[in-house]
């Protein structure tokens, strides 16, 4: 049978590496960087459908050059090959714009799956996937945390406030990976070197025309305000007798 | 084409009711409406939901646009997007705001894709510059904030956190319902919604809907000691909340997880037990209204947030709390 | 066996490991690098000092390219009592303009740019793979696994450069376990400060930079010391005493570092500062007479692992990477002649016998025992320096004469028969 499979991956700062410039209050992200987490759990999830059923994993990542380190590591973990969409500035551009990039080289593609992470560790809007599809023409799922296949019929669960929502949907499909999907693998050491023999196809981009739809400002910390009331070296007893008088005071427990 | 048909704000209902997130995009959408001097309405999507339109419009919404059918009887993207398209359209509004929620999330950037426009995501606080919505959102995994302005965009679209705003008390006065015509071609149902399943969280109370959360960490050292959590949270009528480490360590089901990779809640009251704060759950808790610590590391980052914190043995300190609690009510 | 097989595995891609990996990728070899940390660097700690000419030799025109801190135009060797500080500086300006002597380096920041070196010159660098064991066939090492199913990889020889307390090098039965007494635990943070601040601090021009020794208190007596070198726009301050000590007397080096830091002579030169890194490290101290065996059949030992650190001078990084040159010379002669038994890679002991490596660590093998055998040297006469110079500088109206007998007697409080033999074995020691 097989599946043509595509992942979408977003290649972002080790966000266990952000440092906050005390003097200027400005984040210092760390040039290390890594695939964002859901990102992981999409390329799993594509090995896994080749795996049972046979098909391609590709790999495709829009960025500048770095983007290969990504896309290597994918490679590593089992995808077959990579597209590189060259685009220095793609941080600059809106999600709608990233969109229009990933959607004008797919619609070139043939696909019957399409995988994303639910959104990135770095701008966390979720918007990508959704909108490649709405421009694709084609239905997506976000926080799929199971994916069932029956030919060309898929049967997904979503993650919602209520529960598990069980839906049925037919390919073409876009598909954004949410925790408890499944566990990424670790790319293996022969997997990395054979990675360094799979192909990865570079095209430039033409860069859409972005308009000013969003405009940001500089990122800024927020303060807490100093932090409340805390009680050390105080015996369980007395400390507990405060607190529960505390949240009588400030109405949080029924008083009396 | 002027685009300034109104602020539209999008409810949501579940099963006919209307659901409390949709009071707080009230209020966000009467504060950008005021601002900009525009009328506030709303639309409601759903089966059955007449009741829940009237209820919307008792909140000071000037119109309530209902759209009734069976086939929006459970949520799709796809339903969803089409019906708020074609509203968008003809009301042309200068403003759309979505609550935050996992259906919110899903279908406006479909939306915002279909309308050639601008989405801030997850926004968690609102102005008005000069007729632009300037949004300020959260981003690297919640440490700094950043603004958005959106003035670019018509419409001007943004989802808003839930918890962000305050529920919209009602007005006194009653907007207009008007029922509107739904237009659904195939193309817009090809995802079928088989139904739920709940067997995780039957019964428990839902975290997002929390008023109080009391949550445990790595500190309560063994699953089994997740029993003081539970027979705190019963003293205070809370609901259990988990942090991450717990949950991947298989103690507690995932649906419990506050945090970046799982719920964020912002109830009146969250309790945090033996858990040191690291960011990615703070992200997912700060937006409580009071935070208590109990920890017995003195520099555990979440004492930097806690309105009241206890640094001490965890296995005293939740007992004699529970002591005090029963004490209290005798 | 048709496993694509490698001439070489480097184990570690700290200064040591990248050294050998480059020279040999450079003659041909092929070459591959297997790293723990996240990234080459990674996981390697040192107090920070790194010596231009032995680093030129290893790298023609680095300064150009490597990540550096600041030159180190000054010196100061210093003795903490609990409440007074004395000692001796050197500055000369000579070191202020090129060719510098040293400098100071972030050590994660400069391995992480030195692995690259490696890899332009044809090594594969594998970060994130930790090598658990080594392979054997009949008794000769022949590569080395991950732990991972398909983790295994084959060589004609194996580099150990995995860093001080290798167990890999006990695997590979170049040495049974490393003895507290061998090694020093050593712990250090990285506190940022504005250039400006430091500059103003230390009293330096512009970009320079100074390096601290000191002892004493700063090591609660115990054999050992603190430094504190100034980087760019941070300060690197540690200490550390031998691991033996530290547990017979129950001293936390963590509580070591937070006392030396609120030292009232040391607290002013950090105070402001954030603690940006915090780490802590082993350091081999067994020298020259503790040295494990540093080859077998197919396996070599260099850096850290060979425990090729004199710490009397404050040589570790450089000392590693002549080791790595060395040992790459050695295989590189065994793979002309296609055998990689231990009689072949015996050249690479013969090279390190030759070289500065092993001739410095003779030289200095008695320093240590020395110094820990007299507990007194860095307690009682630090104190006893500390006191005299009191009474030297106080003026109380004790005529001189007096003030000169009274240091007099003093002096000869400490028992003639320590201060012979403290002079004879320090002679000794140095000889």
């Amino acid at each position: 049978m097989g599946y043509s499979i595509i992942v979408l991956v977003k290649q972002v700062p080790d966000m266990n590496a952000v440092r906050i410039d005390r003097a200027t209050g400005q984040p210092v992200l760390s040039d290390q960087r890594v695939i964002s987490s859901f990102d992981e759990y999409a390329i799993e999830e594509a090995l896994r459908i080749k795996e049972a059923h046979g098909g391609e994993v590709v790999v495709v990542s829009a960025g500048p050059p770095s983007v290969k380190d990504a896309i290597q590591r994918a490679l590593g973990m089992g995808a077959d090959r990579g597209v590189l969409l060259a685009c220095d500035q793609i941080n600059d551009f809106d999600t709608l714009a990233v969109a229009e990039i990933l959607a004008n080289h797919l619609r070139g593609m043939t696909y019957d799956i399409i995988l994303c992470g639910q959104n990135s560790d770095d701008y966390a809007t979720g918007h990508v996937g959704p909108q490649v599809a709405e421009l694709l023409g084609i239905p997506h799922i976000s926080s799929v945390t199971k994916v069932e296949l029956d030919g060309q019929q898929l049967t997904v669960h979503r993650d919602t406030e209520e529960g598990k929502q069980v839906v049925e949907v037919g390919t073409p499909v876009l598909l954004m990976a949410m925790t408890g999907l499944n566990e990424p693998r670790y790319p293996s050491l022969k997997g990395i070197m054979a990675a360094k023999k799979k192909p990865i196809e570079q095209v430039s981009v033409t860069v859409p025309e972005a308009g000013a739809r969003l405009r940001w400002g500089e990122p800024f910390v927020l303060e807490r305000g100093s932090a409340g009331r805390i009680l050390q070296d105080v015996p369980a007893a007395e400390a507990a007798k405060e607190l529960v008088a505390w949240l009588r005071e400030q109405k949080l427990i029924p008083t009396g | 084409m002027a685009a300034d048909g109104g602020v539209l704000i999008v409810g949501e209902a579940t099963e006919g009711a209307l659901r409390p997130v949709s009071l707080e995009i009230v209020s966000a959408g009467r504060q950008v409406a005021d601002s900009l001097g525009q009328p506030l309405v709303a639309a409601l999507l759903g089966s059955g939901i007449e009741s829940a339109a009237r209820e919307l419009a008792r909140f000071g919404v000037e119109r309530v646009l209902v759209v009734d059918d069976p086939r929006l009887a459970a949520y799709t993207a796809g339903a969803t997007t089409a019906v708020l398209a074609s509203i968008a359209r003809q009301l042309e509004p200068s403003v759309i705001l979505i609550p935050g929620t996992t259906a919110g999330r899903d279908f406006a950037p479909r939306l915002a894709a279909r309308l050639r426009t601008g989405l801030a995501a997850d926004c968690v606080e609102l102005a008005v510059e000069d007729g632009a919505v300037v949004a300020v959102r959260p981003i690297l995994g919640g440490r700094v904030q950043t603004a958005v302005n959106l003035g670019g965009s018509r419409p001007q679209m943004a989802t808003i956190r839930p918890g962000s705003f305050e529920k919209a008390t009602a007005s006194g006065s009653e907007g207009t319902v008007e029922p509107i015509p739904v237009d659904l071609s195939d193309d817009d149902l090809r995802v079928l919604v088989k139904g739920l399943v709940t067997e995780e969280s039957n019964g428990a109370t839902r975290l997002d809907q929390a008023p109080v959360i009391v949550a445990g960490g790595r500190g309560l050292k063994e699953p089994e000691n997740f029993q003081l959590i539970e027979e705190l949270a019963a003293e205070l009528g809370a609901a259990v909340g988990a942090s991450r480490a717990v949950v991947d360590a298989g103690w507690r089901p995932h649906h419990e997880q506050v945090g970046q990779t799982g719920q964020t809640v912002s109830p009146r009251l969250y309790i945090a037990v033996g858990i040191s704060g690291a960011v990615q759950h703070l992200v997912g808790m700060q937006g409580s209204d009071y935070i208590v610590a109990i920890n017995r590391d003195p520099d555990a980052p979440i004492f930097k947030i806690a309105s009241f914190g206890i640094v001490g043995d965890l296995f005293e300190v939740v007992p004699a709390v529970i002591a005090e609690l029963r004490a209290a009510k005798a | 066996m048709d496993e694509e097989r490698f001439d070489a595995i480097v184990v570690g891609a700290g200064p040591a490991g990248i050294t050998a990996a480059k020279d040999m990728a450079a003659a041909g070899l092929s070459v591959v690098v297997l790293e723990r940390g996240q990234y080459p660097g990674a996981k390697n700690v040192s107090g920070g000092i790194l010596y231009r000419h032995p680093t030129e030799e290893m790298c023609p025109g680095f300064e150009a390219e490597a990540p550096l801190e600041r030159p180190i135009i000054e010196q100061r060797y210093l003795v903490l009592t609990e409440d007074a500080l004395l000692g001796g500086v050197y500055r000369s300006m000579r070191f202020a303009e090129p060719p510098y002597n040293a400098y100071s380096v972030l050590r994660a920041e400069f391995d992480r740019w030195y692995a690259t070196k490696a890899e332009e010159a044809g090594a594969e660098v594998y970060p994130e793979f930790t090598v658990t064991d080594l392979l054997w066939e009949d008794g000769r090492v022949v590569g080395v696994t991950t732990g991972d199913p398909d983790g295994e990889l084959y060589a004609h020889c194996v580099v150990l450069a995995d860093g001080a307390n290798s167990l890999l090098a006990q695997r590979a039965g170049l040495h049974r376990e490393w003895e507290p007494i061998e090694q020093a635990l050593v712990a250090k943070e990285l506190i940022a400060l504005p250039a400006a601040t430091i500059e103003d601090r230390f009293q330096l021009p512009a970009s320079m930079g100074a390096a601290y020794e000191i002892f004493g208190e700063s090591t609660w007596g115990l054999l050992g010391y603190g430094f504190i070198y100034t980087n760019k726009e941070s300060i690197s301050i540690g200490t550390g005493a031998l691991l033996h000590d530290l547990i017979e007397s129950g001293i936390n080096v963590n509580d070591m570092l937070d006392r030396f830091k609120q030292h009232p002579a040391i607290a002013p030169l950090i105070a402001g500062g954030e603690t940006i890194e915090y780490s802590a490290h082993l350091i081999p101290e067994g020298g020259y007479d503790r040295l494990p065996k540093l080859y077998a059949d197919g396996v070599v030992v260099v850096g850290d692992a060979a425990g090729l650190v004199n710490p009397v001078n404050r040589e570790g990084a450089n000392l590693a990477m002549l080791s790595g040159r060395l040992a790459a010379r050695a295989i590189i002669e065994a793979k002309e002649r296609n055998d990689f038994s231990a009689a072949q890679l015996a050249r690479y002991r013969e090279l390190l016998e030759e070289s500065v490596v092993l001739k410095d660590l003779r030289k200095i093998r008695r320093v240590t025992p020395f110094a820990h055998a007299r507990p007194h040297l860095l307690r009682e006469y630090p104190q006893l320096a500390s006191d005299i110079a009191r009474e030297y500088l106080t003026v109380d109206g004790l005529p001189k004469k007096e003030k000169l007998a009274k240091i007099g007697r003093m002096l000869r409080s400490v028992p003639k028969r320590q201060l012979a033999s403290d002079v004879l074995g320090a002679l000794r020691a140095v000889s």
